[in-house]
């Protein structure tokens, strides 16, 4: 990242070869669309260059990072989306949407990394340590395996049970929030 | 699932798991070609938009903090190390040095020094014996007064920033002495305020910026050539800091080996003041390291 702020195109060449398959996959999955995940992976990328410093690697890896500001950009683009084939009809120009990560990028990222944390807190101690290692650390379920001395199949398979356990801590937690 | 939560765990998935998509092979270059068309190469992100400062403006910046520090001095008996210098002696090797920097200068009313100014120090001690049977406040008082004149003259566009001039034998132009000057400045803000038990400081961005770039974009030409490598890209991080590509030795030679050093912005201009030792700087390289003792020789040359 200081690489990056200090405007070394190659850092930004090495976070392309290191993290394009995983911010194409998040755009692709949530679009369904090769031609605009594409787009958006061309977002991402460019959004981050130009301000690196929104990426704040005390509260996440930089993949996490990504991966949030991939899912929030496909979002938007499917929503601009919508919106041009309303327009479409009615013959009107299409919103380009915002180029550099916003504030509410950053908020959304922080937010997600902090109830990320609190509720990784409460997983069981094998979960927990797998889950940090592979969300706050950046490593891969491979490398949390070699990391943790485990077969890949028992760490993909914590993982999983890890992610399904947050999954219902999240949703009661926005339950509680709601009543 | 509400997208909140959806949110969270799509920033998970993709980590712990093997869901990436590559994206199409040509992507790369238009990715790379759109971030450094919005975000030109070599330059901090804290400076986009802006300029690195000019050569006047380093040296007012410069002079302004040291002028605060020095108002700021509790005791001017304390040793100014790495001198034998209480602090206001320290102050009266800053008086005769500004003299000779404005002489060199060409700043009206000043004359060369009579000593032989071979030696950094000894040719300032007379001054400093004679500032030392003052009060500080006179020393201060004087020192402030040059540093005015020098700062008149440059306003007035009294000196030619273009000039070729001499300092200490150093042959350089008299914009180059005024970043020059900026180090030394900075490092006896440094030194002074280690003194006082105060902590040291650095520069805006934009000032570390245009010292860090004159000194980076000096040293092929003080550094040799003694093997393959040829080619040096040095990043400096940090706010004021940014990318250079050198090119060591004959320009027209074919591109060799190349090495790559990274290290703090703020850190390095420290190494090129001699506050930092070569052995202290925290700094990652790739490439074969037999030029470094000579690439860090040359960015110290000019250090007084």
């Amino acid at each position: 990242m200081a690489r990056l702020r200090a405007g070394d195109d190659r850092a930004l060449a090495e976070l392309y070869d290191r993290f394009a398959g995983l911010v194409h996959g998040v755009a692709i999955r949530t679009l369904r669309d090769p031609s605009t995940a594409a787009d958006v992976t061309q977002e991402v990328f460019v959004a981050v260059w130009q301000r690196p410093d929104v990426i704040d690697t005390d509260r996440g890896s930089v993949a996490a990072f990504l991966s949030v500001l991939a899912r929030r950009r496909a979002v938007d683009a499917l929503r601009r989306s919508s919106r041009a084939a309303q327009r479409e009809r009615r013959a009107d120009a299409i919103d380009p949407g915002p180029a550099e990560p916003t504030v509410e990028d950053a908020v959304l990222t922080r937010t997600t990394g902090q109830r990320l944390r609190a509720a990784v807190g409460r997983l069981p101690e094998a979960q927990r340590t797998a889950i940090e290692l592979a969300y706050f650390d950046g490593l891969t379920f491979t490398e949390v395996a070699a990391r943790l001395g485990i077969p890949e199949g028992t760490a993909k398979s914590r993982l999983r049970l890890a992610l399904a356990k947050l999954a219902t801590l999240l949703s009661d937690e926005r339950t509680m929030a709601a009543t | 699932m509400s997208d909140d939560v959806r949110d969270v765990l799509d920033a998970v998935l993709p980590v712990v798991d093997d869901h990436g998509v590559l994206p199409p092979g040509d992507l790369r270059a238009g990715v790379l070609a759109a971030a450094t068309d919005r975000r030109s190469p070599g330059w901090p992100a804290a400076l986009a938009g802006r300029r690195a400062a000019t050569e006047t403006e380093v040296y007012r910046e410069r002079t302004t903090a040291l002028a605060a520090v020095l108002d700021g001095v509790a005791d001017w008996s304390a040793t100014a190390a790495p001198y034998a210098w209480t602090v206001h002696g320290l102050l009266g090797h800053l008086v005769a040095v500004e003299r000779y920097f404005a002489a060199a200068l060409g700043v009206p009313g000043y004359d060369h020094p009579t000593a032989d100014t071979a030696d950094h120090i000894a040719f300032t001690q007379a001054t400093v014996d004679d500032e030392l049977r003052r009060a500080p406040a006179e020393t201060l008082s004087t020192w402030k007064g040059i540093v005015a004149d020098c700062l008149a003259a440059l306003d007035a566009g009294l000196v030619d920033l273009e000039a070729r001039i001499e300092f200490h034998g150093f042959p350089m132009g008299a914009g180059t002495l005024l970043v020059v000057r900026g180090f030394e400045l900075w490092t006896h803000d440094d030194d002074i305020r280690r003194a006082g038990g105060r902590p040291t400081s650095a520069p805006p961005a934009d000032v570390v910026r245009a010292m860090s770039q004159r000194s980076v974009e000096s040293l092929p030409a003080l550094t040799p050539v003694t093997n393959a490598t040829n080619a040096v890209r040095v990043v400096l991080t940090g706010d004021g800091g940014g990318v250079w590509d050198l090119r060591l030795g004959d320009p027209g030679a074919p591109v060799g080996d190349e090495l790559v050093v990274i290290a703090d912005a703020v850190d390095y201009c420290r190494l090129v003041a001699r506050r930092l030792d070569p052995a202290d700087l925290d700094a990652d390289v790739a490439g074969d390291p037999a030029v470094l003792p000579a690439l860090w020789d040359a960015a110290r040359v000019l250090a007084f």
